[in-house]
């Protein structure tokens, strides 16, 4: 890593050295890099595609070249970019697992800005997406207690009683534990997310013999930010965009997430139904 | 009773927004316009308007809040229409169409499908229909 990144920095002090020989022409393949590392930020951190595409757009029409093409689908990000005075450049990245993090997505498509009014060089762009690639602006803590709290708010959203939300916040902090042990280990999303919501559901029906709570309000509370609802309203907007390629692949996603969440809970309220 | 649903659903689009991870400065707009929206479908569906029909018309007015607020903040939409939509969004309803596929009971299963992609064309037709004016002008004759 730290040899790949020397390389790296060696290599963009060549290409800087040369700038200055060629009279401060535009360094045309670290614009690519830039494109392609903007790209990878947007859509990793949950951007819709056409506004990834967009902002790469907007980046590359700085260089008024003849042939700029980008395409972003929702795993990869190729780019093109090609003049009669320059060599061909082609840059293709994959994006694996996908957050949903919007404040760097708001932050990228700001420097975007800055860089195409004049106010920021390349190099500074490079170097400030390269920080907010990393960059959380809350810690560990506050997270935990706004997922503590949104199961029993949308109990109560859904027409549930007082009794259903104190069910519905114990569940919730049990979420957040259930979370941080799974967060140590090397499993897949899939079966993370049926396995917490399987033994959360579990629990609420305990809960719901203790406390007399309606298991079925506490349940849909806590499930609240598992289910796909985001991801299938999304999968609708770009169809909508006539961006098929990603409105399907959204929707499967949505699919798949659904599918283990109604699993984890099936199993959950199966193994009550046999203890009870 | 609708003050009790706008305070929940705010506090609900604020820890929904801290987990999204929204900039710092715009969670209580977004609780607000969230909370908004939330009420404006309960209007909706108390006066008896057709089920796909409140949530475009919720939807529609988030979106066009959102449009506003990013021409003024200079943010992504997003931002705003994201936490807006998200007391509306059919998560409930697709997680009991696989429930129900999982129980065998396919005409339940059918009938929360028909409801989840009702209620998620009525607000991406909603997002959609917005986006499209904001974009909207006209084009000049190239010579």
């Amino acid at each position: 890593m730290i040899k790949l990144l020397k390389f790296l920095v060696r290599r963009y002090i060549l290409i800087a050295n040369e700038k200055v020989e060629k009279n401060m022409e535009i360094d045309y393949s670290l614009l690519v890099d830039t494109a392609i590392l903007l790209g990878e930020i947007m859509l990793k951190n949950g951007a819709e595609t056409h506004v990834v595409e967009m902002n790469m757009d907007k980046l590359l029409r700085t260089t008024k070249m003849k042939h700029i093409e980008t395409v972003v689908m929702t795993t990869n990000i190729i780019v093109t970019l090609s003049d009669p005075s320059i060599k061909h450049i082609t840059a293709v990245s994959r994006i694996h697992a996908r957050i949903t993090n919007l404040n760097r997505v708001n932050e990228a498509s700001i420097l975007v800005k800055e860089y195409c009014e004049n106010e920021i060089n390349l190099e500074e762009l490079f170097q400030s997406l390269k920080n907010l690639k990393s960059y959380n602006q809350f810690n560990y803590y506050v997270k935990a207690i706004a997922l503590c709290l949104i199961p029993p708010a949308f109990t109560i959203m859904l027409n549930g009683k007082i009794i259903d939300a104190v069910s519905a916040l114990i569940c919730g902090i049990l979420l957040v534990i259930l979370n941080m042990c799974f967060s140590k280990v090397d499993l897949n999303t899939f079966m993370k997310n049926t396995l917490t919501i399987m033994l959360v559901s579990i629990s609420s029906a305990i809960l719901s013999v203790i406390l007399k709570s309606n298991t079925q309000i506490v349940i849909t509370g806590f499930i609240m930010p598992y289910v796909p609802g985001i991801a299938i309203t999304n999968a609708a907007r770009d169809t909508f965009n006539e961006d098929y390629m990603s409105g399907v692949a959204r929707l499967f996603d949505a699919l798949v997430q659904a599918f283990s969440v109604a699993l984890g809970a099936f199993i959950g309220l199966y193994i009550e139904s046999l203890i009870f | 009773m609708i003050v009790i649903q706008f305070i929940v659903s705010f506090i609900a689009v604020v820890a929904f927004s801290i987990t999204l991870e929204i900039p710092k400065k715009y969670i209580i707009i977004d609780g607000i316009i969230g909370a908004i929206g939330w009420i404006a479908y309960l209007y909706f569906s108390t006066i008896g308007v057709s089920t796909i029909l409140c949530y475009f018309l919720s939807a529609l007015i988030v979106a066009i809040l959102s449009t506003i607020l990013s021409k003024i903040t200079r943010a992504l939409a997003t931002i705003f229409l994201i936490p807006g939509i998200l007391p509306t969004v059919p998560g409930i309803a697709i997680y009991q169409t696989i429930y129900a596929l999982i129980n065998t009971n396919l005409e339940v299963a059918l009938q929360y499908l028909l409801q989840t992609i009702l209620i998620s064309v009525g607000i991406a037709l909603a997002t959609f229909v917005t986006e499209s004016f904001r974009k909207f002008k006209v084009i000049k004759n190239k010579k």
